[in-house]
């Protein structure tokens, strides 16, 4: 869905950006050069002439191309950071849980683990519960597992199975203001009496899959023994992740589960990318799509400032055509103050926009979500091009049908126009 | 020497306001403007003589007839060949002088040179130089722009700009309808100048007498029809004046030069100029004098 929407996004953008350069080239032929270069002086001389209006209608352009450029950055820049989170964390496993959330009988771990092909099994258990009162996700997982997925920064490993014993991530420690060696005590709706755990080190964690499991809430991991009594979940999990030898076998893997146990749901890492993009390019859809109100009031703005400027004058064009100016060296002069406008506001919007997407993905976010994100920045040369672009097409169509008024006038009417 | 530049053949010109009210402009005018003329159109408001000179400035096209400029019939001419025509052929001088705000002096000669693509920047800023000594403006204003120009001065660009591309004729739109006494006369001087000088050929339309004065022939335009078209310049008492009008507007001449004169003498002004008001002066007492 997102590389449907990205080339035809992407099909129009070029098509019309080939259709506005056969123009220009179509116009500089027909001019001689310097005529050319006398019409836009002439341009530059207008626009410098009216300096607070000029200000401002490039203004107007800034506002838009900075909201879509920053806008682009920062989706951009989620994507690339949940892909390669998804990607780091999921390698070639599968995942599998039941169609209607319910646990998973623990025996299917043993026996997937006998299909060819798979390494491995991992069964976890995770549910919401509570830790010195405040909510949590409580996470289960064999011990001897953890350190696979998640490095553990601080202190040491859950010792057995069977230890009242802990590990939290860094944000959670921050959260709960606790720290290695605490105790905390842990309640859940299915086990109603305090149990108490002894902190015994600090995982790292992806903070943005963190994000999407536990939407925020401190996690807690527990062995996987403790979390299933904790959450009523003897002999049962709640997700079975199969680590599978090699990429090439994912396919056969799944075909050989979903044979056995058809009511059992596979979610493989492209399903994952897959949902996870569609979600993010819908969201930048939105976002890209009050940015573009922007800069349609910009190009309002532009065709505002144009007429105003063309009806101003009206007599100047009169006397324009009166020494010998031509329609299109009429056509030249304004819409050419439109280009260099247009041009000037892309390449100050995109500078701005890229300044923006900078101070929300380094500032703004992190407060705003309280996870510690790691979003790329990346200057992209081609949302930069694209933005300046973008400012061109905006300001030239919108300043056509002043400039074409303004290359018809006639010089008589124009002459006695007061 | 007898090179006709100009010719109109029967020109009609009719707007049309509603469907019932139709304006005569022009009735069928024919003229001929010969190379060197120095050519003055007169009469009334409404007598049509802006029409004519739109026409003969090619801005606007006659409803039925002929336009002959340079031997070329251009009356189905399109509007870019009209440009083109006009920034070769044809300079223009307004009354309100009309320079493009935004381009100082220089720049405003400069850029018909520059449109008709003839001459390179460099030449298009000689010329300019000198066309701009030849009008007589002070060297130290062709930077200015013509917000910091006088009426005189900014007309004075206006016929530099006008001579800008070496045209086979000059249209004068009440050239010094806007001028004080004094710059009337310097540009007035000019014209005439480059008339006798260079036999640079000068069409005219003014109402003022002392313009039509310097003329080499003077046509009377009435309800767009040419009323006389005689081989000597009409003088004052031949035009639908009466004699106490003439009286009138003679003695506020004469006041308004004295006026100069004191002026010009507070001013410690150059002989020349004190000798040239004292002998519009001692001109105008004669007129006086012989009414």
């Amino acid at each position: 869905m997102f590389h449907y929407e990205d080339f035809h996004y992407n099909f129009i953008f070029k098509a019309t950006f080939s259709l506005y350069i056969q123009l220009s080239i179509f116009s500089t032929v027909n001019m001689r050069s310097t005529e050319f270069k006398v019409c836009l002086i002439y341009a530059l001389k207008d626009l410098t002439s009216r300096k607070t209006r000029t200000a401002f209608t490039i203004l107007g352009i800034i506002v838009g191309i900075a909201a879509m450029t920053s806008l682009m950055t920062i989706g951009t820049g989620m994507k690339v950071e949940i892909e390669r989170e998804v990607t780091e964390l999921l390698g070639s496993s599968i995942l599998l849980r039941d169609r209607e959330q319910s646990p998973i009988p623990m025996y299917v771990a043993f026996v997937v683990n006998q299909i060819p092909g798979v390494n491995e099994t991992i069964p976890l258990a995770f549910g919401t519960g509570s830790t010195n009162g405040n909510p949590t996700l409580i996470f289960g997982v064999p011990p001897h597992r953890i350190s696979i997925y998640a490095p553990i920064t601080a202190g040491r490993n859950i010792g057995s199975d069977f230890a009242y014993e802990a590990l939290i991530t860094t944000d959670t420690a921050k959260k709960l203001k606790v720290n290695v060696g605490d105790k905390v005590t842990i309640t859940t709706t299915a086990s109603p009496t305090p149990k108490v755990f002894t902190l015994v080190g600090i995982v790292a964690q992806g903070s943005l899959l963190q994000m999407a499991l536990a939407g925020g809430m401190p996690v807690m991991v527990v062995s996987l023994a403790q979390a299933q009594q904790l959450l009523n979940l003897r002999g049962s999990v709640s997700m079975i992740v199969v680590r599978v030898s090699n990429p090439m076998l994912i396919n056969s893997v799944v075909e050989s589960i979903k044979e056995y146990y058809p009511v059992v749901e596979v979610i493989t890492q492209e399903d994952i990318l897959h949902t996870v993009s569609s979600i993010i390019s819908t969201i930048n859809a939105v976002l890209l799509a009050i940015a573009s109100l922007s800069l349609i009031v910009a190009a309002l703005g532009i065709i505002n400032t144009m007429t105003m400027t063309v009806r101003e004058k009206t007599r100047e064009i009169g006397i324009l055509k009166a020494i010998g100016a031509e329609r299109w060296h009429v056509f030249t002069i304004f819409i050419g103050q439109a280009v260099v406008m247009g041009f000037l506001g892309g390449i100050i919007g995109v500078t701005t926009g890229f300044i923006g997407a900078y101070g929300i993905i380094e500032y703004y976010l992190p407060r705003m979500l309280r996870v510690p994100l790691q979003i790329p920045f990346v200057v992209s040369m081609d949302t930069a091009i694209e933005g300046v672009i973008l400012a061109l097409i905006v300001s030239s169509f919108s300043a056509f049908l002043p400039s074409w008024k303004a290359a018809n006038i006639r010089p008589v009417e124009a002459l006695r126009y007061e | 020497m007898n090179e006709i530049i100009i010719e109109l053949v029967d020109v009609k010109k009719i707007y049309t306001l509603t469907k019932e009210i139709q304006v005569h402009a022009l009735r069928g005018v024919d003229l001929r403007v010969s190379r060197g003329e120095l050519l003055i159109i007169m009469g009334p408001s409404g007598s049509g003589k802006t029409t004519l000179l739109q026409i003969i400035g090619t801005l606007d096209k006659p409803t039925s007839g002929r336009v002959i400029i340079d031997g070329i019939d251009v009356t189905d001419f399109n509007e870019n060949q009209l440009a083109r025509l006009r920034r070769e052929k044809i300079g223009f001088v307004f009354q309100f002088f009309n320079l493009i705000p935004t381009l100082t002096a220089i720049e405003n000669v400069m850029f018909p040179m520059l449109l008709a693509g003839k001459y390179t920047k460099e030449e298009a800023l000689k010329r300019a130089q000198l066309l701009l000594t030849v009008v007589g403006l002070e060297k130290e204003r062709w930077m200015n722009t013509p917000r910091k120009l006088s009426g005189g001065q900014q007309q004075k660009v206006a016929i530099a700009r006008a001579l800008a591309n070496n045209p086979k004729y000059v249209l004068m739109d009440e050239p010094t309808g806007n001028l004080d006494v004094y710059s009337s006369a310097k540009v007035l001087d000019t014209v005439k100048w480059l008339n006798q000088f260079y036999g640079q050929t000068f069409i005219v339309v003014t109402h003022n007498p002392e313009v039509a004065e310097m003329g080499s022939r003077l046509i009377y335009i009435r309800d767009g029809r040419i009323m006389g078209s005689p081989k000597t310049l009409i003088r004052l008492d031949t035009l639908q004046l009466s004699k106490e009008e003439i009286k009138m507007r003679l003695e506020a001449q004469l006041d308004l030069l004295k006026i100069e004169l004191s002026s010009a003498k507070r001013r410690n002004a150059e002989s020349k100029i004190i000798d040239e008001i004292e002998e519009k002066i001692s001109r105008t007492e004669e007129k006086l004098r012989g009414l």
